[in-house]
């Protein structure tokens, strides 16, 4: 009982001897400490760089104690991954991953326990485990997209739904397996914009192949034009909306495995989100302003965590000379992305918050996209997000779109 | 709770559809915007009001007020239900034209002047400057891989910008500012809704396949053109002269009188049905529609020397709107290789209607006196780029296309607008947009290049800051030498600039 509570009270720090640092900063760090500009320095060799900056100019991070992986990820998910332990193959250099006669990964993380970044990588697929991703019922308000200029005051403010629906490896919901005829998919998204009111009826949707080499095709819903277009996907650095996001950055990464090369730079524990954001829905009426303008209120959720720090150089011309990710060690779900300029300066850092819901929900609560060159920010906050609804086929469908449009 | 979902409820006819036990809570939100805009005439001159004596020096092209409010009801259905969805949309709009009343050099008109048996189904209570719509009302159904869509609405088939090919579902009212309205909402609150059945269903068997189909029961509506007098009129004849008489040779002019029969079109059928497909990636439709010609083709109303009228002593024009089949296929495809999306659309029309060739039926009048027929064939090619062109965050996104329209038979034997036609004519098109300061400024240019040497620019500039206002500062501009009616060129009066600032809540 000592231990276990021994484990929830402080933060081991074994690996500060591997980085040749002081005695005193090996000591734990108390579930309850909260970490500001004025002490982060005293940390910093806790934290990804990114979060290091977003502190020194405001974050606020409060430690709580470390979420047992149970608590993280359904136990479903977590004994399909045993049960299908060594399947998985990689087919391709791309890093196309599936079963060894080539069709496609039933479930579970496909390389648990990998050593080799790319297949770190097929794991963070995963990182969202459910089948769907809506709101209850479908296709309703789930958050706001806050457009930050350098200056902290927010300019413009998207309202908008963000539907992910897997068109393989479907565990939860029926049909189990593959939606029959989309075998070659892993899961399409569906993006659907409420305010303001020259957004409103915009519905864009994205579909991801599992062909690593393959770029996702992109649809929207015009409603002025009253058609869908197909839209090319190829810029995956273009500003989606003028924000500070990209197609190839949602969730830090979001590139088919090919267009980038992978390297592990360590497997470190440090203080990382993987749970307990508080709620952001205050923010809808703006009873919940940001923390420095910017960050989660009343403050961010850190725990202590084997992360794995992923350097990604890309394969193709494009704004970023690498991307640093920071991908958790047991749930595969992102920390903290920081992404580098062409000339090697931190051009940004998206910082993922999340909470794992009762019924395993993982919901981003906040998720902070920051210009670190000129202070321009897109704060992406999720107030109501649910897993295994049984979003329908048609939500993802182009010949649906104009359903939810006028 | 968002401050636009103003109530919760479960619809009650939601509630008698599906019974009482599967109905969720509802939502019902409200939006829209209010505009002001005004178009000042670079030219100052109309040629049309000109042949007809009226004013025809008008400082403004339109100066208008628009309100447009949209009310929405979603009622979600639970797991079981007989529906999955149902929204009811309702798109409510003000305009008011200022035209006539603010801008010198122009005379009396109606600014909104379409008129025929059982307008009713317009929904409108109209003046001559101020309509009051219900421009859109429809009810949309969604059950398992069904869809229907069942009121007043907009149908729009096809993937070409700015050209309509297959695009030709609902007439375009073109009374207060033709199709000149800059960028993406250039027929958008042009094309005019009509009552109408839609339904969609995705096969089960055939994943990416989907059949959609529409009838539209009897709401024919034409396309509503100018009013004569008005900045944009587009005929240089009066509907209905009288004949003058002189004191010497030829001692008599005869009149001149249009007979439009769109009254009897009215309560005719139309519909359309397309095939939706995905090949790999190649995705394209197959479409076919039942068509009553929106525009007609006048001439001679009897066979020539027939066509006068001894009572009135008139020459007499019938516009006569023919049913058309027209067949068409589109297609996109993400061609990754390059980056970018290639896109075409066509349409086949056989024995399409045009006007013959002109005669001279009295001294100094020439007009069609017979309707001939020609298989015709547009087709448009598109392919759109985003493309990072200067340094900065976002791409410019390069839109090319090309259209040619094709006509079989003898070219010399029609005739268009009383202008001689083209056996082909081609146009190609370029559009360029980029997004600066994170989208909240918008450089975007439009340009068609007919081949006969006649052109339309469009340069403009959007203001997009913050949630609620909105700035449009753009020009149309027509140049060329090509100045047969109905070419680009024969457009240079209309030469304009534009300002708009709305309002959008």
């Amino acid at each position: 009982m000592l231990a276990v509570i021994r484990e929830n009270l402080f933060i081991p720090l074994g690996f500060v001897g591997a980085l040749g640092l002081s005695t005193a900063m090996a000591e734990p760090v108390p579930v309850g400490t909260q970490i500001d500009a004025g002490n982060v320095e005293q940390y910093k060799a806790m934290l990804p760089t990114g979060t290091y900056v977003n502190v020194k100019a405001g974050e606020v991070l409060k430690v709580i104690p470390t979420t047992p992986l149970e608590q993280l990820v359904d136990p479903k998910w977590l004994e399909l991954t045993e049960a299908n332990r060594g399947k998985a193959k990689m087919l391709d250099e791309a890093g196309t991953w599936g079963l060894a006669d080539g069709s496609f990964w039933p479930g579970g993380y496909p390389f648990p326990g990998t050593d080799d970044p790319r297949e770190m990588m097929a794991n963070f697929q995963y990182h969202l485990t459910p089948d769907d991703i809506d709101t209850i019922p479908a296709g309703g308000h789930m958050g706001g997209f806050s457009l930050v200029n350098g200056d902290g005051k927010e300019y413009k403010r998207f309202i908008i739904n963000l539907t992910q629906r897997r068109m393989t490896g479907r565990v939860w919901t029926p049909p189990l397996g593959a939606e029959p005829g989309y075998e070659d998919e892993l899961y399409r998204t569906n993006t659907m914009f409420f305010e303001p009111y020259d957004s409103k009826g915009v519905i864009s949707m994205n579909v991801i192949y599992r062909d690593q080499a393959a770029l996702p095709d992109a649809y929207v819903y015009v409603p002025v034009l009253r058609r869908v277009r197909r839209l090319s996907s190829s810029q995956r650095a273009d500003a989606i909306q003028g924000s500070d996001l990209t197609a190839g950055d949602v969730d830090t990464f979001a590139d088919p495995l090919g267009m980038w090369d992978f390297r592990l730079l360590g497997t470190e524990t440090l203080l990382v989100n993987q749970t307990g954001s508080p709620p952001s829905e205050g923010m809808l009426d703006n009873s919940v302003q940001p923390v420095a303008s910017y960050y989660p209120s009343p403050y961010t959720a850190v725990e202590s965590r084997r992360v794995h720090i992923i350097e990604a150089t890309p394969r193709y011309s494009t704004i970023y000379s690498k991307k640093v990710l920071y991908v958790d060690s047991q749930t595969y779900r992102p920390a903290v992305g920081e992404f580098y300029d062409r000339q090697g300066q931190l051009l940004k850092t998206y910082e993922m918050n999340w909470n794992v819901k009762e019924d395993f929900t993982p919901s981003p609560n906040w998720i902070v996209i920051k210009n670190q060159q000129t202070g321009n920010a897109s704060i992406f906050w999720v107030f109501d997000i649910n897993a295994n609804v049984g979003t329908p086929l048609s939500r993802v469908l182009t010949s649906s779109m104009r359903e939810s449009s006028r | 709770m968002n401050r636009r979902q103003l109530g919760k409820s479960a619809a009650a006819l939601a509630l008698l559809a599906t019974g009482v036990a599967s109905a969720a809570e509802g939502r019902f939100s409200y939006s829209g915007f209010a505009r002001a805009q005004a178009a000042y005439s670079l030219k100052h001159d109309n040629p049309n009001n000109t042949a007809l004596g009226l004013p025809d020096d008008q400082d403004f092209n339109l100066i208008k007020a628009l309100v447009v409010a949209d009310l929405e009801y979603n009622q979600p259905f639970e797991a079981g239900a007989p529906i999955d969805n149902m929204r009811i949309f309702t798109r409510w709009r003000l305009n008011k034209d200022l035209t006539e009343a603010w801008s010198g050099g122009i005379g009396d008109y109606n600014a909104f002047p379409l008129d025929y048996r059982h307008e009713g189904t317009l929904a409108r209570a109209e003046s001559e400057s101020t309509a009051f719509e219900l421009w859109e009302a429809f009810a949309d159904f969604r059950a398992g891989r069904t869809s229907l869509r069942l009121g007043r609405q907009n149908i729009v088939w096809g993937e070409a910008d700015a050209l309509r090919l297959l695009d030709i579902v609902n007439p375009l009212d073109l009374t207060q500012h033709m199709s000149f309205e800059a960028g993406g909402e250039q027929f958008d609150h042009i094309r005019i809704p009509v009552w109408a059945l839609r339904a969609q269903y995705q096969f089960r068997r055939f994943a990416g396949y989907s059949i959609d189909a529409f009838v539209i029961p009897g709401d024919y509506v034409p396309t509503a053109l100018p009013d004569r007098g008005a900045p944009f009129n587009q005929l240089p004849f009066p509907d209905n002269a009288p004949p003058t008489v002189l004191p010497v040779a030829p001692f008599l002019i005869p009149g001149l009188r249009v007979d439009d029969n769109l009254d009897d079109r009215r309560g005719d059928w139309e519909g359309g049905v397309r095939l939706l497909g995905d090949i790999n990636g190649f995705q394209y439709t197959l479409n076919y529609l039942s068509k009553i010609d929106q525009d007609g083709v006048t001439t001679l109303s009897g066979a020539y020397p027939g066509g006068f009228d001894p009572s009135t002593l008139q020459v007499v024009l019938a516009n006569r709107r023919k049913r058309l089949d027209i067949y068409g296929a589109s297609f996109n495809w993400f061609w990754a290789q390059v980056g970018g999306v290639l896109r075409g659309e066509l349409s086949y029309t056989p024995n399409q209607p045009y006007a013959g060739p002109l005669v001279a039926i009295a001294p100094g009048v020439d007009l069609p006196v017979t309707t001939v027929e020609r298989d015709t064939v547009k087709w448009v090619v598109g392919f759109d780029r985003p493309t990072f062109v200067f340094p900065t965050e976002q791409t410019m996104n390069i839109s090319l296309q090309w259209f040619q329209t094709r006509r079989g038979g003898d070219s010399d034997g029609i005739t268009i607008l009383n202008g001689p036609a083209d056996k082909n004519e081609t146009n190609f098109s370029l559009f360029l947009s980029q997004p600066v300061m994170n989208s909240q400024v918008w450089f975007d240019f439009l340009a068609v290049v007919d081949t006969d040497d006649a052109y339309w620019w469009q340069p403009q500039v959007r203001f997009t800051p913050g949630n609620h206002w909105r700035v449009a500062v753009y020009a149309n501009l027509f140049t060329g030498s090509e100045q047969r009616p109905g070419r680009l060129g024969s457009l240079s009066w209309a030469n304009e600039f534009n300002v708009s600032v709305t309002y959008q809540f």
